[in-house]
């Protein structure tokens, strides 16, 4: 069997396992060691995962996603959670699907304070899920949300995915980022909207909430928004607030967020050893399960790179010979087809050193390519099977969400990427206009 | 739990159930709470950080070394009782139409044949790099503070070692299950918790 | 019969340590050995975490690993002095030491006796830009107190000999980091390097030349047994194709960072050019550095960090002292 065949037949081999239900990051670890086996000997395998396990291990970044968790499961449990959101219904409650509506707003918010996917889908997701069951909204409706709010880590600015892309393509992180924001508002407009038509057109998916509390006289709605609202505010000023002033990096914010949270809580008399502990063991939980995934599509994608993997994706563009809409267009393509099946970071390693070539022949602005590339990359996120947003989910969502509501709930957020990335394919300038704006010092 | 023809087999469940799998869970549930810690120190390194940086103009040279390193040690440290908790996400809606006992063999077959020599081989290596780090007392290089490294290693090690171990009890769980399916939990329900 | 190697790196396809060392000394093997031997690139991060790629030979993943030897770290500091070192060989001298002034035997020789590989310089490359500053840098006083990001031995000089707060930064961070003035200045890379991540478009101040790191070069490695397996004929053209490499790779990058600067000169930073008093502070406090640590690990019984010490700075004085008889198109602003 060629090297080529073998990359195919990872894929293969990955589905077999997941879906005869053995753990997602289980299986992608199998899978790489049994066609590791096909390059190299068992104990050179046993050297070359390990060097991936440390790879991953020497991510800071990632240290991100403890104190996000923390800070989820800390307002979640303390109750503030819930308040937030309860306040948000008070305002946005004659909104059709207002909870929603909510829970987008504050996955783009949280996504502003860092670049992580899993962090910002956790800390909404442990916040939001509980009260949107408590509303009875549908359940493919809370999935969706939760994935498509968790996925606005990569497009609204911080973005780790913006980072490797930047610094693979060897262009201004800051140029892309700029590029990134109106398209990535654009494209929380479109989820917004989404939400709101469909529970314009099927109330019983985000019920109101009942009237007596929308019906709170003006002073009463006052008062239930401070208490409810202004602690939450001053967490997010806190947390976004540092990153702005050049207190902290976005990392180092995360934690900032989590003392924050400690803080709160303390100051509203929740703070209880069993709230500690419960946050502890959760965060642990989902931590891990993160991570490993994390760690079991490094692996994935270094054994799919020895096999050569790029070379398929290469006979696929570059010996077509095609013109330039027609390059952006199969470009565009194999990126959200291979997001059915690869993590991000394989489909920017494989993909950019074929595609850019090509972008640079046929004079393509790069900031534009880029800003497409991340749109399309953020469609990965949801794409099944691999998905590591429904992954997500999964680790932090109650049985009764199951994986179909999820699969289903994440299609029309899907279809609102892809109209986000036809605009900018017609209205370049959304992308390009910013980035030239940049005044810099 | 009348099904087992023999009752030799039946002690050998009973005393795999009640003295063997809960030491060897404890040992998981151990390395949690170790890690547990760690995401406490996390924090603090980062918070500390940030204070003596802004505040103080005076930052630190080992904040950032510490800081992933911790992070790099606590998430194979929690992996073993993340299993045991059956908090590894899995894709199980296909799966769990099959017959019981043929899920259990599914989940026996994937943890001998394939994850344990995974374990087996990726542990060995790990174990090495943390036995050389020690011996030749390597440095952490591309850092400005240059810590040694054999403990970052070292807790990748007992991170690997600890979710072996780990293996070991589930796949003897799902043995008994392939024997007798209402003794143990079905796959993928366990001891679920709502994480 | 014919060799397939896979080489480890440590950048992307698309970085110039690929674009202008690994891939071209590819090409080179396979053309002189009449594609004989056929060297597989693999970028960073595949065989191997980047500053792993020693390790990935040692474990035999990779049969090649193409890198600096700084990512060897400072445990032998031999191997933080004989590429590149703060105030170290400039861009016209470092060549000339490598293959005149004894550094390829020394390297060969030490990776050798220390490691049992096969060592051969393997790409140089220019001057990196000192630093991106918010703040001007004239005198080594103005670093003082100055949040300044960098890595490695330059962190402890400038610490120790100027009273600067060295800060770590993460590559993925720094861009932010700078643009939210988190650090007053930082050193990343060269010219083309910094220009493409755009530095310049948060920092007013472009602070040259990088004294901290004038030239540098890479080395490649192979484990000893394996190299010396190989034919006698295949060892010298892979020999001969290392050097083309390094002396072709030195001058590309050159010309990708004249590119670059051309361009930076236009913009509206405002560049400052580092005097001789700077700089020969700076080779006082450097060399101070590495005497200290060739004494520690002469004390620990490693001779090789003052030989090779001993062997740069003799050249380097030899070099200043007898150069002014070469007609330089370089001229200071
Ligand atoms: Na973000
Ligand atoms: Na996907």
């Amino acid at each position: 069997m060629t090297p080529e065949m073998l990359a195919i037949m990872m894929f293969v081999a990955l589905f077999v396992l997941v879906f005869l239900g053995i753990p997602i990051s289980f299986s992608l670890l199998a899978t790489s060691f049994v066609f590791g086996l096909s390059v190299f000997s068992e104990k050179v395998v046993g050297s070359q995962l390990s060097g991936m396990i440390l790879q991953t291990a020497q991510q800071f970044l990632l240290s991100a996603v403890p104190p996000f968790i923390i800070m989820g499961c800390i307002l979640e449990r303390s109750g503030i959670a819930e308040r937030l959101f309860q306040t948000m219904q008070l305002w946005m409650g004659r909104f059709p699907g207002g909870l929603a509506l909510a829970t987008i707003t504050m996955g783009a918010i949280f996504a502003a304070s860092t670049g992580i996917v899993g962090a910002v889908e956790v800390v909404i997701g442990v916040m939001a899920i509980p009260v949107m069951l408590k509303y009875r909204y549908n359940k493919d409706l809370i999935a969706g949300t939760i994935c498509a709010g968790g996925s606005l880590g990569t497009m609204i600015p911080p973005s780790l995915v913006a980072v490797i892309y930047a610094s693979v393509a060897n262009m201004s992180v800051g140029k892309l980022l700029a590029g990134m924001v109106i398209p990535g508002l654009f494209m929380v407009t479109l989820f917004l909207i989404y939400i709101v038509i469909r529970c314009v057109l099927r109330p019983q998916d985000g019920p109101p909430v009942p009237s007596d509390q929308i019906n709170a006289s003006f002073c009463e709605k006052i008062v239930i928004s401070v208490t409810g609202l202004v602690p939450a505010s001053l967490l997010i000023a806190a947390v976004l607030g540092s990153i702005l002033l050049g207190i902290a990096s976005p990392t180092e914010a995360a934690s900032v967020g989590a003392l924050g949270a400690f803080l709160l809580t303390t100051a509203y008399g929740r703070l209880s050893w069993p709230v500690v502990t419960d946050t502890l063991r959760r965060t642990i939980l989902i931590n891990c399960m993160i991570m490993l995934i994390v760690v079991g599509g490094t692996m994935f994608s270094s054994v799919f790179r020895v096999l050569g993997g790029e070379k398929l994706v290469a006979t696929m563009v570059v010996d077509l010979g095609l013109g330039k809409g027609m390059v952006i267009f199969v470009c565009m393509a194999i990126v959200f087809a291979a997001g059915f099946v690869l993590d991000w970071v394989s489909i920017v390693l494989i993909c950019l050193p074929i595609f850019l070539p090509l972008v640079a022949v046929m004079k393509i602005d790069p900031i534009w390519f880029a800003v497409m590339m991340v749109i399309m990359i953020q469609t990965s996120y949801l794409t099944p099977p691999m998905a590591p947003s429904i992954f997500y989910l999964r680790s932090i969502a109650p049985p009764e969400i199951t994986y179909k509501d999820m699969c289903v709930g994440v299609a029309p957020y899907v279809v609102c990427q892809l109209l986000t990335l036809l605009v900018v394919i017609l209205f370049p300038e959304l992308a390009t206009y910013l980035p030239k704006q940049m005044s810099g010092f | 739990m009348a099904r087992s023809p023999f009752v030799s087999v039946d002690i050998v469940k009973s005393l795999l159930l009640r003295r063997v799998l809960p030491p060897i869970d404890a040992i998981g549930y151990g390395l949690a709470i170790l890690a547990m810690g760690q995401t406490v120190l996390l924090n603090l390194v980062m918070i500390y950080e940030v204070i003596v940086r802004y505040g103080f103009d005076a930052p630190t040279l080992w904040a950032n070394d510490l800081t992933y390193m911790t992070n790099g040690t606590l998430f194979l440290l929690g992996a073993a009782w993340t299993l045991r908790m059956n908090a590894h996400v899995r894709i199980d809606f296909l799966s769990t139409l099959f017959p019981v006992r043929l899920q259990h063999f599914i989940n026996l077959a994937f943890y001998v044949c394939l994850f344990l020599p995974l374990i087996w081989y990726v542990g060995l290596s790990q174990g090495q790099k943390a036995w050389r780090a020690w011996v030749k007392g390597e440095l952490q290089n591309m850092s400005a503070w240059e810590p040694v490294v054999w403990p970052f290693y070292t807790g990748i090690t007992i991170g690997v070692v600890g979710l072996g171990i780990q293996v070991v009890a589930e796949a003897i769980r799902h043995a008994i299950g392939l024997a007798d399916p209402e003794a143990v939990p079905r796959p993928g329900s366990g001891e679920h918790v709502q994480v | 019969q014919n060799i397939t190697l896979r080489m480890a790196t440590i950048a992307p396809k698309t970085a110039v340590y690929n674009t202008d060392i690994s891939d071209p000394f590819a090409a080179h093997v396979a053309r002189l050995t009449d594609g004989k031997v056929k060297v597989e690139v693999y970028e960073g991060g595949v065989l191997a975490p980047i500053f792993k790629i020693y390790e990935a030979v040692e474990d035999g993943r990779a049969d090649i690993a193409v890198g600096p030897p700084t990512f060897l770290g400072g445990q032998d500091p031999t191997n933080l002095i004989i590429s590149s070192f703060p105030s170290g060989l400039g861009v016209d001298s470092l060549i000339p030491w490598l293959y005149h002034g004894g550094g390829q035997e020394m390297l060969t020789q030490h990776r050798r006796e220390k490691m049992k590989m096969h060592s051969y310089i393997l790409g140089a490359g220019p001057s990196e830009i000192f630093a991106h500053s918010h703040k001007p840098i004239r005198t080594v006083e103005d670093l003082k107190g100055m949040k300044f990001r960098t890595l490695g031995n330059w962190a402890a000089i400038l610490k120790d000999g100027f009273g600067a707060s060295p800060m770590v930064v993460p590559g993925s961070e720094l861009y932010g980091m700078l643009e939210k003035k988190g650090v007053d200045a930082m050193e990343y890379s060269m010219p083309s390097e910094n220009k493409a991540l755009g530095f310049q478009e948060i920092a007013k101040y472009i602070i040259m030349p990088g004294v901290h790191a004038g030239a540098w070069s890479f080395e490649m490695v192979m484990k000893a047994e394996k190299w010396d397996a190989m034919p006698k004929d295949i060892q010298e053209k892979i020999r001969v194709a290392a050097k083309l490499t390094t002396y072709e790779s030195l001058h590309s990058i050159i010309m990708k960072d004249f590119a670059a600067l051309e361009d930076l000169q236009k913009g509206k930073n405002e560049i400052i050019i580092l005097d001789d008093t700077f700089k020969n502070k700076v080779k006082v406090a450097s060399r101070k550095w590495a005497e200290d640590a060739a004494v520690k690990a002469k004390a620990e019984g490693n001779l090789w960090p003052e030989k090779v010490a001993k062997s740069v700075f003799d050249f380097q004085d030899r070099w200043a002292k007898l150069s002014p008889y070469m007609v330089m198109d370089h001229k200071f602003q």
